[in-house]
């Protein structure tokens, strides 16, 4: 979990600075975007840990997941979880999911 | 050796002179010099040592020094100890070597003292800071989760309120709740905004105004505050100035408000000014003194240094936090102004806010081929010839009439002239007249393009055909609007776009904010984390662009959307989202969404979408 936020965080340090925002601007963006990424990730490792976790409230969670990480600048990633929430095959999700976590 | 019993009363008395002690201390002393004369164990040493550590005084120890010197002098100078002296010495060398010792470990121990003293509060401090600093997320975030629940429970309120199907005392607790959010609002909005001031995230936003315009604003905003008091008259007194300025209009605003409505709150009866004076300092900048006076409560002299404390609230039975004032001063620092006030108990107060503004010199005033009548009815309207002499000057063709008939047959007079501004001040009754001869003159040709104005109506009469009414003077700002681009904006907060953002994600909102402002500056992006808290944003407010997230937990994007096109149809909404299939492309569309705005977000798409709605809305 903590590689895919310091990952993610260094990312959108670049990406938002390519566009021309300040350093303050994107400090409090990256405040906000790492606390926002830590609760997505916390939510889908008790989903994942969890029986009772229905594939739509997993599906939602990858979701945001995606969008969050597409808006912060690590698109390779954010791909990667649109594949996954692809993918039928149950055990290759937890799989990578459970890379991720 | 033996004291004499002489030597040892002169000694207890010098010990008492120099000392301040009891005699019987003093006698202890003198015993225990003795002792230690006589080479036998004493407490001598110890006692002295133990005063300098324990009565912390810097005098103390040279003067026990001073005092021990003078024992052995005046025994030295004796005829009786002439045997004695090489002991004298001996015993005086020793005893002042010691006590020398003794101090400079005390000096020691004294600096290792304040070392550590000034490593726990450096210590401390940083703890303390770092405390604020998350107390201040802490406020924050639970502030934006009260903004976010309270917007929720407002939209409920509201959807309920709109059904119409409660009566009577249900309708009313209904009622008085919706209105007991909305001052939970406020309050959740005071704990934001002075979170921001401390975190130093307030932005100075500079922009071209008038200042009778913007005052007139202010006055706006109490309206609702003042006509739950009706015992208290609201006069607005504004210097004339034909020229427009320079500063952080919102702002400044957000200032003058916080002390009118403080004003309006502690004052029970009697009157609330503003009044507004302005002194060049040179031709480009001038001082502006606003002043806000009451015949309220006053302040105590007592409490008048804590006003600007925050959380200082001195009547609890009057609502609030008791931030208004604090926020108010920290953005006047912020402004580079003053505030400051002046109040006596049971009189009322007098607030002043002082800063100084850059005189817009870019922009010009052309009135030439505008046609203007006054109809000033036996009324006292300050500055109306400064306004009319103003208006003249910049090539207005100005008529004034002071006769009603003379007026209203001139009115009436078929004429080649075709009048852009009618402005009428008068009394109640001649209001209403007036009104009911507008409904006639609009249907003539000569009137097309006209722009009727009331100005100074304080009365409580509803007119139904003037297009502007003004319960103070129109600012100066009004004549300069045509009929064409004429709406119930200026056309100052036309250009000001009023975005919507909804994402359940806070990140997505606030990088969303970020590109907008960056693009369109003079933008103003308000933010949902859910439907709900949306669509009861939606009702309060006019938006002219929304971007609304397609998957959210409760109320989903597309019956977020439903809800508002029933609310009000004409806003662009798109749908923001990272599921750009065609597919989904192709439900947004059919759903009535105006477009598809695709995470990770593009900038160009973004102002594109935006510069849409801006330019539609400059054409209407």
């Amino acid at each position: 979990m903590k590689s895919v936020i310091h990952e993610t965080r260094d990312i959108a340090k670049k990406y938002l600075a390519e566009f021309g925002f300040e350093k303050d601007q994107i400090d409090h963006m990256i405040a906000t975007g790492q606390r926002d990424l830590e609760a997505l990730l916390t939510t889908l490792d008790a989903q994942v840990k969890s029986e009772m976790t229905s594939a739509e409230d997993l599906d939602a969670t990858l979701h945001a997941l995606k969008g969050l990480l597409f808006q912060m600048g690590n698109h390779p990633l954010a791909e990667q979880i649109d594949a996954l929430r692809d993918d039928q095959d149950p055990k290759v999700q937890l799989r990578m999911i459970n890379g991720l976590l | 050796m033996v004291l004499r019993t002489e030597d040892a009363q002169q000694f207890v008395k010098w010990i008492q002179e120099d000392f301040g002690i009891s005699t019987h201390r003093a006698k202890e002393i003198v015993n225990q010099l003795q002792c230690y004369l006589e080479e036998e164990e004493t407490l001598l040493l110890y006692d002295l040592t133990y005063a300098i550590y324990s009565r912390s005084e810097t005098s103390l120890a040279p003067k026990i020094v001073h005092t021990v010197l003078k024992f052995f002098t005046h025994l030295y100078g004796q005829e009786y100890y002439q045997p004695f002296r090489d002991e004298l010495i001996k015993h005086y060398t020793n005893l002042q070597e010691k006590l020398f010792m003794q101090m400079l470990e005390h000096a020691r121990q004294i600096e290792d003292r304040s070392d550590s003293a000034r490593k726990i509060l450096l210590h401390t401090s940083k703890r303390l800071s770092e405390t604020l600093d998350t107390q201040e997320l802490m406020i924050a975030n639970i502030s934006h989760e009260m903004r976010t629940v309270l917007n929720a429970i407002y939209g409920y309120l509201s959807i309920v309120q709109e059904r119409g199907e409660l009566r009577g005392e249900e309708k009313s607790y209904l009622d008085k709740a919706s209105s007991a959010t909305t001052n939970l609002k406020a309050l959740v909005s005071d704990i934001l905004n002075i979170t921001k001031i401390n975190s130093g995230q307030i932005e100075i936003v500079n922009e071209s105004f008038w200042l009778d315009k913007m005052v007139l604003e202010c006055a706006d905003q109490i309206a609702m505050d003042l006509e739950k008091k009706s015992a208290i008259d609201l006069d607005i007194e504004i210097d004339f100035l034909p020229t427009k300025l320079y500063g952080d209009q919102n702002h400044i605003m957000e200032i003058i408000v916080n002390l009118l409505s403080n004003a309006v709150k502690y004052t029970d009866k009697g009157f609330v000014r503003l009044s507004v004076h302005h002194t060049p300092i040179s031709e480009k900048l001038i001082e502006v003194t606003f002043r806000v006076e009451d015949s309220g409560i006053g302040i105590h002299p007592d409490q008048i240094e804590h006003i600007f404390s925050p959380y200082s609230r001195f009547k609890k039975e009057r609502q609030g936090l008791g931030l208004g004032l604090h926020i108010s001063r920290q953005l006047a620092k912020k402004l580079d102004g003053k505030l400051r006030v002046e109040s006596t108990p049971g009189e009322g107060s007098r607030f002043e806010f002082v800063l100084k503004l850059r005189v817009d010199k870019h922009h010009s005033i052309d009135l030439t081929g505008k046609h203007i009548y006054f109809y000033i009815e036996n009324k006292e309207a300050k500055n109306m010839l400064e306004k009319i002499s103003f208006l003249q000057t910049h090539g207005a063709n100005v008529t004034v009439f002071r006769n009603e008939a003379r007026f209203i047959n001139h009115l009436l007079t078929p004429s080649d002239i075709r009048p852009d501004f009618i402005t009428i001040i008068t009394d109640k009754k001649g209001y209403a007249k007036f009104d009911a001869l507008i409904y006639y003159l609009k249907t003539l040709a000569t009137y097309q393009q006209a722009i009727f104005i009331a100005e100074m109506n304080q009365g409580d009469i509803s007119l139904s055909y003037f297009d502007r009414i003004f319960e103070y003077q129109a600012p100066l700002s009004t004549y300069m609007l045509t009929r064409k681009k004429y709406t119930d904006q200026s056309t100052q907060v036309k250009k000001r776009i009023a975005i919507l953002a909804v994402d359940d994600t806070e990140t997505n909102l606030e990088i969303l904010r970020m590109f907008i402002l960056k693009a369109f500056p003079n933008a103003t992006v308000d933010m949902a984390t859910g439907g709900y808290e949306a669509v009861g944003m939606f009702k309060i407010k006019s938006y002219d662009v929304v971007f609304l997230d397609l998957k959210m937990p409760g109320m989903d994007g597309f019956k977020v959307l439903e809800k508002l096109k029933q609310i009000n149809d004409s806003p662009h909404i798109y749908a923001f989202t990272a599921d750009v299939y065609k597919s989904n492309f192709d439900k947004v569309l059919h759903a009535g969404f105006d477009g598809l705005l695709e995470k990770p977000l593009q900038p160009g798409m973004l102002e594109k979408m935006i510069k849409k709605a801006l330019d539609e809305k400059r054409d209407s």
